[in-house]
């Protein structure tokens, strides 16, 4: 087996797909090691049980060390593309300002960024959610906003034909999108990258690397056997937690790694209406808040539903009280407030390689998870809501940070050429460089990112 | 009842915090008639070993306590915000841990032993449909040639 490449990237996520694909249309070999399985039309889980098990780390959910934060980290290829929304949006220039002003690097602004989406947007079918398919959860979103002056828009997903109108219900792609409408960079990008001779490892654990003018990578098959690869220039793409761990357990010595940690927490809220909402019909999301009131207070809401294992953690309670709001689960709806947070959080490492992660709200993203509630139920109860229940906890599906970039190496991990500031040839471009959280949803971002760092910089 | 990973002790101590969860009425039976304990293992394969372990701890002490003792020290995790900061955390752990647990294997749509109710999700009406998935067999073949997993 070969053990030398040009290339080696560990993580096979969005960032790693789209840089693995890049790095072997110019002709290197490249080797992806990932941690997790290659999961495809042909073996996506079909149960709750198992797709929690499998696809993520630890089994499901990770709490953050005062439990109130559960952070939903995706293992497999493809990483959060094949069990998210797939919702796309570009930066703001709010988003874009703000992480210039913290990292000091020039190219964070629409005017750079521009042909960088455009080229992810030429290879990614990014289409508004149709209107006409909208399920009745959708519907209380969008008329609640009217009735109370507020904006929305259609979402922005990536997705070709989802095939609404012959039944298909969009809440099962949580787990993988069967009819392969969904924009994962498994369809995007990874095919793409194997028919061009990308060698893969897959259900294989990094554990160090070593630093020098080969990298030396160590890791661990499913079978626990030892293996040990080398390469002229290293990729890290495992996203936050996975890098910082990585650089951390290879004893790098950078106090910023780990650092500056975000999720944008999202907090569901639930209303219990007289009648049938049937929220898993049809599209799982169709409309975004478009509030230039809500972005400037530092929030945004969607109307989201989730399948019933993880909607029976979000309602509170025990005993009659818990099982009344799963026995008529029909007739909830949700909408989520995702907060812009402020107050950053630390990863580190525990005994027995434990991830231990540190992230408080502060008062200030309190106040903007607050407003979103205070919004929310006004929607709810303008359209006739029985009751409104808060979600028994916040979910941090958009890790970001831990390696953040920035033009003062005694300020952040990684320099504006994507290279890891004391190092000649370890790069990173996924959302572990993020220096703070934008605020909007990250995907589009990481994968233009990542674009730019394999023509320009790797 | 046997897991590869919680002892018999934890296993009863799971099977009594489920009916705290999920009692069970006319329409939809208790956890523990349920018997989707039996799906335990496909849940917990990859959850960490510290965790496991304890899992196993707390679970194997709550099998020994009364159930209704166990409501209320369910009821007082889950009403945690009432409770002095410094338990919270541990209250959270509890609360959503055993719940997590519970209720993903009651409402997973797995198959119940339990035969007047065999499909808690069918009982919901819960009931989204999926089309058929799609057979990528090139994709399946470039995995196979390309993953040095696929040769171990």
């Amino acid at each position: 087996m070969q053990d030398h490449f040009n290339y080696i990237i560990v993580g096979g996520g969005v960032s790693g797909s789209i840089i693995a694909e890049g790095l072997v249309a110019k002709g290197h070999s490249v080797l992806m090691l990932e941690a997790g399985k290659f999961f495809y039309t042909n073996n996506y889980p079909r149960f709750d049980i198992d797709s929690n098990s499998q696809m993520y780390w630890n089994g499901g959910v990770e709490l953050t060390s005062d439990a109130e934060i559960g952070l939903v980290r995706p293992k497999m290829i493809g990483g959060g593309s094949i069990i998210n929304g797939g919702l796309l949006d570009r930066f703001d220039d709010l988003a874009f300002e703000g992480f210039k002003d913290e990292s000091g690097v020039d190219f964070f602004n629409n005017l750079v960024m521009t042909p960088w989406f455009e080229k992810v947007e030429n290879t990614t079918s990014i289409v508004k959610v149709p209107e006409k398919f909208a399920n009745k959860n959708a519907d209380i979103f969008r008329e609640g906003f009217k009735a109370n002056g507020f904006r929305c828009d259609l979402l922005d997903r990536g997705q070709t034909d989802c095939r609404n109108s012959e039944g298909m219900d969009c809440i099962e792609c949580l787990a993988g999108c069967p009819i392969n409408s969904k924009q994962s960079t498994m369809i995007t990008y990874v095919r793409s990258a194997l028919k061009q001779g990308l060698k893969v490892f897959s259900e294989f654990e990094v554990k160090r690397i070593e630093p020098g003018e080969k990298v030396k990578v160590h890791g661990l098959d499913r079978l626990d056997k030892k293996w040990s690869f080398s390469a002229d220039k290293l990729v890290l793409a495992s996203g936050s937690i996975g890098n910082s761990k990585l650089l951390m357990n290879s004893n790098f010595k950078n106090p910023n790694i780990g650092k500056r940690f975000y999720t944008h927490p999202q907090y569901m809220l639930m209303a219990e209406f007289d009648y049938n909402i049937d929220a898993y019909k049809g599209p799982l999301q169709s409309y975004k808040s478009n509030d230039l009131n809500f972005r400037r207070k530092g929030f945004k809401l969607e109307n989201v539903f989730a399948p019933p294992a993880a909607m029976s953690v979000l309602f509170k309670g025990i005993q009659d009280e818990h099982f009344y709001c799963m026995k008529n689960l029909r007739r909830f709806a949700s909408i989520e407030v995702a907060i812009r947070d402020t107050n950053p959080g630390e990863i580190r490492v525990g005994k027995h390689n434990k991830t231990i992660v540190h992230k408080e709200l502060d008062s200030v993203d309190l106040k903007r998870r607050d407003l979103g509630y205070d919004a929310i139920k006004n929607i709810f109860y303008s359209q006739g809501a029985k009751r409104v229940i808060e979600g028994e906890f916040g979910i941090g599906l958009h890790l970001m940070g831990g390696c953040s970039i920035g033009v003062d190496g005694s300020q952040s991990v990684v320099d504006p050429e994507f290279k890891l500031h004391d190092q000649k040839n370890i790069f990173c471009a996924d959302s572990s460089i993020f220096p703070n959280a934008p605020g909007i949803n990250p995907s589009l971002t990481i994968m233009a990112l990542s674009k730019m760092a394999v023509e320009k910089f790797i | 009842m046997k897991s590869k990973y919680l002892n018999s002790f934890a296993m009863r101590g799971l099977q009594k915090c489920g009916d705290v969860y999920i009692p069970g009425d006319d329409e939809l039976c208790s956890f523990s008639k349920s018997g989707f304990i039996k799906y335990i293992d496909r849940q917990l394969e990859n959850m960490e070993s510290d965790d496991i372990f304890g899992l196993n701890i707390l679970l194997g002490v709550f099998s020994l306590f009364p159930q209704k003792l166990l409501v209320i020290i369910l009821k007082i995790a889950s009403r945690n915000e009432k409770l002095a900061k410094s338990l919270r955390p541990t209250a959270r752990l509890i609360n959503m841990g055993l719940k997590g647990l519970s209720c993903s294997l009651y409402y997973s749509g797995l198959e119940s032993l339990d035969s007047s109710h065999p499909r808690v999700m069918e009982k919901m009406n819960w009931s989204p449909q999926r089309l058929e998935s799609i057979d990528d067999k090139e994709l399946s073949d470039l995995i196979q040639s390309n993953d040095f997993n696929a040769t171990l």
